[in-house]
């Protein structure tokens, strides 16, 4: 029970009383020192010397107690033997101990208000959203409310590796296991395993801060080369114009930071960097993807001689491309520019030159465009020319591969985005920088809520800028709220605003999803069978059943023209997504030559993003209605069934366009004579579907596979008599509405004019398309001839009982 | 507790102390580059050297004069600094050993502290 004698000691040292007389000796002791010092210039009588003397003596003996006490905290296991350390109740630190003890005294709840009190412990508990109080009343209920420090004591012993002792952390991946916290965990839908991963988080974040404690222990960290490194370096003034130094303080930073699974990255970019030839390291991904944190650390590695190779203990400079391009006013002098930094680089030789966004240097800047190939050819083989640069991966594939020259020089490395099991640690890691400053405080489940949802639901932004981003702003926006705990409602808010996406299901929501099939009725007339199709599929989509990465609906509309397809889709559009702005429409005529694909994707070859691209990246949270698509070529119909599979696809630029917010609607007029025929025998959609869907595989419109990907097949049938009056009754509608919202004048049409309107307007190749056309050529132009010759006031009414003049 | 405050003193406490005092040592000559200085002691003030293909011999001597000069113009600054750096060393570890004899006393200052006080009032 060495262990406990110890924490018994401690918490007697560390007690309000000692620590009263500890500080009333040291200042004794100050009071006598100073009395000492002023004995040497002044004559003070021996007795006032000697009694000095004596009063140093308590406060000379608390401080170097005081060591010995500090030095216990930090290494529990000192002095223990491997006889003692057999013993679980050796091998609990401090902290564990003073828990036990207080559980020893005042039960669970005494051991919780004390875990309570302990620094690391507590902010991984507040994450869980277990204050003091709700720990406590979690466990009041519990039967054996009493000491069982016995059984936490053999549990902690059992868990902890041989020769190792446990910690704060080990006690709460016990504790935290107990049932009485299922039900807590359950209404939060945290998970164990989140549990563990957050607590090895904390686990981890404490090693590194007892390290730095522990700082005499490891002097080869702390080297930097000191301030006459550069004595050695030739004189560079062209560099120290347009570049800064990165300075061994940048450690502050990357401690902070930690870059979790990416780390090996850091190892490569070193590796690569001192090979003999190729030793330029391209860093390509997206921005935002953490290409300069990764290279943040490989300079932190190389300012602390921390890389073991010669490139130990080099100077480490960033390009400031803005301020370069800036000082000059021609691509020539740019390109001198450029010459001078490399020969300076070259001559000194111990340089790595950053520079980010490469880009700027390559891409149509103010002066013009820099053939880089050129000037770094000069340089390719210089053994002492160091270089780390990022780019995007779309300018990779367009300015930097085609150009073999420039190709050649990097040793290129991709940079992925993070896996999303370390979006949580990343978050974690700059959580206390935005908590600070917007004085919040975010739960796990809030954090768990910024990686899922911005994850699913902002698919255009770069991870794992876009989760910091999110937090940022869910902080910023909570900040003066009167609880200071951001919870997941308000992270969802800023993402359904930011996206578009209604990502909660509010009360009105929820009777228009049960009520949809009679909302989308309100526009599209008939078409039962593909409506409740529709309907089912975006139930299916809101109740988060079955999509996962998908798209959040996928329909293929088969049918005659004009009889409801597009104003289907249009009406989804306003439904889901707030707006009808929010339909993509895209001809699949256009996409039928063999250039198709390449018109929608884009071509690296003239540097043209495609159709789709530009349409998606603008609005990724849309429906998006590729028409009369059997019309497309075979290659745009296969890359519609990656994406009706994955729900995502790279462009050419290497870009990866993802649809899991998009609704996914492709019409087609094959077949329209079958239908009609169908129909006009008779026959309901629902009889001859299936017929239908046989004769498009057969006359090889469709693929099944293709066929086979879409949530739903449906069925549209040409319109009747009484059906047309109906959409041309609602189009009419709609006209005289906008006439009294901008005129404040009222129009009645009789129900003749209504008629004969739906007659003109039929068309039994165009269906109903003719409609909008009768109605602007023949209604508005009969309504303005009364407007002039009446001279309406607003408020008044209007009647048209016929078209004619 | 205080048997194992007086092992510790002697043993482990005095080992970490030596510790803090070669960190001490390990920073002051990293933050004077101590080590680069000896490297470089003879090498060209910031490696400013002259360099001439089929150059004239007077202009060759030239070179070399100025290039003798860029030597001891770095040879000359880096004594100065490595003079600096070896005087704060000696400093450092006369500290070191009066700290040490101190840190031996420390334990017996229950008794050591009042008999110089008696010494002193008694003088």
């Amino acid at each position: 029970m060495k262990q406990k004698l110890r924490t018994q000691s401690i918490l007697f040292f560390d007690s309000t009383t000692v620590l009263v007389i500890r500080i009333f000796s040291h200042f004794l002791g100050a009071v006598s020192l100073l009395l000492i010092i002023a004995a040497l210039f002044f004559e003070l009588s021996p007795a006032v010397i000697g009694l000095a003397v004596l009063f140093t003596t308590p406060s000379v003996l608390f401080l170097g107690y005081g060591w010995y006490i500090n030095f216990l905290k930090v290494n529990p296991s000192y002095g223990l033997t491997s006889r003692d350390l057999e013993l679980p109740e050796n091998r609990l630190d401090f902290a564990v101990w003073e828990a036990v003890l207080a559980m020893q005294k005042g039960g669970w709840s005494g051991f919780w208000r004390r875990i309570s009190r302990d620094a690391n412990a507590l902010e991984v508990l507040l994450r869980l959203q277990l204050s003091e109080a709700k720990l406590v009343e979690l466990f009041e209920s519990k039967v054996s409310n009493g000491d069982q420090s016995s059984i936490l004591i053999r549990e902690v012993g059992q868990t902890i590796n041989a020769g190792s002792v446990g910690t704060v952390f080990d006690l709460l991946s016990i504790t935290l296991r107990h049932q009485e916290f299922a039900p807590h965990f359950t209404a939060l839908k945290i998970s164990p395993e989140e549990v563990e991963q957050l607590i090895e988080y904390y686990r981890d974040r404490h090693a590194r801060f007892r390290a730095r404690q522990l700082f005499w222990l490891h002097p080869e960290q702390a080297r930097t080369g000191g301030f006459a490194a550069g004595w050695a370096l030739s004189y560079t003034s062209t560099l120290d114009r347009f570049t800064e130094e990165v300075t061994p303080s940048i450690k502050f930073h990357t401690e902070q930071t930690p870059l979790f699974s990416r780390s090996s990255v850091v190892d490569l970019v070193i590796s690569e960097l001192q090979k003999q030839s190729n030793h330029n390291v391209l860093l390509v991904g997206e921005e935002g993807s953490g290409r300069k944190e990764i290279f943040y650390h490989v300079a932190d590695k190389l300012l602390h001689y921390q890389s073991n190779t010669p490139l130990d203990g080099i100077q480490v400079r960033l390009l400031d491309t803005a301020r370069l391009v800036a000082a000059t006013d021609s691509v020539e002098h740019l390109q001198q520019l450029l010459d001078q930094i490399f020969t300076e680089i070259s001559r000194s030789g111990r340089i790595v030159l950053f520079i980010d966004q490469l880009e700027s240097l390559l891409s149509d800047n103010n002066v013009g465009t820099v053939n880089l190939s050129q000037v770094l050819a000069k340089y390719l083989q210089d053994e002492r020319i160091h270089i780390v640069a990022t780019v995007q991966t779309k300018t990779y594939v367009t300015q930097v591969k085609p150009d073999a020259t420039l190709a050649s020089i990097w040793a290129k490395i991709d940079i992925a985005p993070p896996p999303s099991a370390d979006l949580p640690l990343i978050i974690l890691s700059h959580i206390a920088q935005i908590e600070n400053r917007y004085d919040v405080f975010f739960s796990y489940t809030a954090l768990r809520a910024v990686t899922q949802l911005s994850g699913q639901y902002l698919t255009d932004l770069p991870s794992p800028e876009r989760e910091l981003m999110i937090t940022e702003e869910v902080a910023a926006r909570n900040h003066g709220e009167n609880s200071r705990v951001v919870e997941p409602s308000a992270v969802t808010k800023v993402i359904e605003q930011k996206s578009g996406v209604p990502i909660e299901i509010g009360e009105s929501e929820k009777v228009k999803l049960q009520d949809l099939p009679n909302i989308l009725h309100q526009r599209v007339i008939g078409q039962d069978e593909a409506i409740q199709a529709v309907s089912d599929a975006l139930l299916r989509a809101r109740a988060g059943i079955g999509t996962g990465k998908k798209p959040l609906g996928t329909f293929l509309f088969l049918g005659p023209t004009g009889v409801g397809k597009t104003e289907t889709a249009r009406t989804l559009a306003q439904m889901y997504f707030g707006s009808p702005d929010k339909l993509i429409q895209l001809d699949m005529t256009e996409y039928g030559a063999e250039d198709g694909l390449q018109k929608l994707l884009g071509t690296d070859v003239v540097s043209q993003p495609g159709t789709l691209t530009v349409a998606l990246e603008k609005n990724p949270s849309a429906v998006l209605l590729f028409d009369e698509f059997e019309k497309a070529h075979q290659l745009v119909q296969n890359t519609l069934l990656q994406i009706l599979d994955e729900g995502r696809l790279t462009t050419n630029f290497g870009k990866v366009l993802r649809f899991t917010n998009a609704i996914i609607i492709a019409t087609s007029n094959a077949g329209s004579n079958f239908i009609k025929q169908q129909v006009e025998s008779g026959q309901t959609v629902k009889s001859f579907s299936k017929q239908l869907i046989d004769q498009l595989i057969a006359e090889r419109v469709f693929t099944p596979e293709l066929l086979n990907r879409f949530d739903t097949v449906a069925v549209y049938s040409p319109l009747s008599a009484s059906q047309i009056e109906a959409i041309a009754k609602l189009r009419i509608n709609e006209t005289l509405q906008s006439i009294e919202r901008e005129k404040g004048i009222t129009v009645r049409v009789s129900d003749a004019v209504i008629t004969e309107i739906a007659k003109k307007g039929y068309d039994p190749v165009f269906g109903a398309r003719a409609l909008s056309r009768v109605i602007k050529s023949e209604l508005e132009t009969q309504i303005a001839r009364k407007i002039i010759s009446e001279s309406p006031q607003p408020g008044a009414t209007l009647t048209i009982d016929s078209l004619s003049k | 507790m205080v048997t194992g405050f007086f092992r510790w003193w002697y043993s482990e406490g005095i080992v970490q102390s030596g510790q803090i005092v070669l960190y001490a040592v390990n920073r002051i000559t990293d933050f004077f580059s101590l080590p680069i200085l000896i490297k470089t002691w003879t090498a060209p003030w910031k490696d400013d050297r002259l360099a001439a293909e089929n150059a004239s011999l007077s202009d060759q001597v030239k070179i070399l004069e100025l290039n003798f000069a860029s030597r001891v113009v770095g040879f000359l600054v880096r004594t100065v600094v490595i003079a600096v750096v070896l005087l704060i060393l000696a400093v450092l570890i006369i500290l070191a050993v009066v700290g040490l004899a101190i840190w031996i006393l420390v334990p017996f200052a229950w008794l050591l502290l009042p008999a110089v006080a008696v010494i002193v009032s008694y003088q």
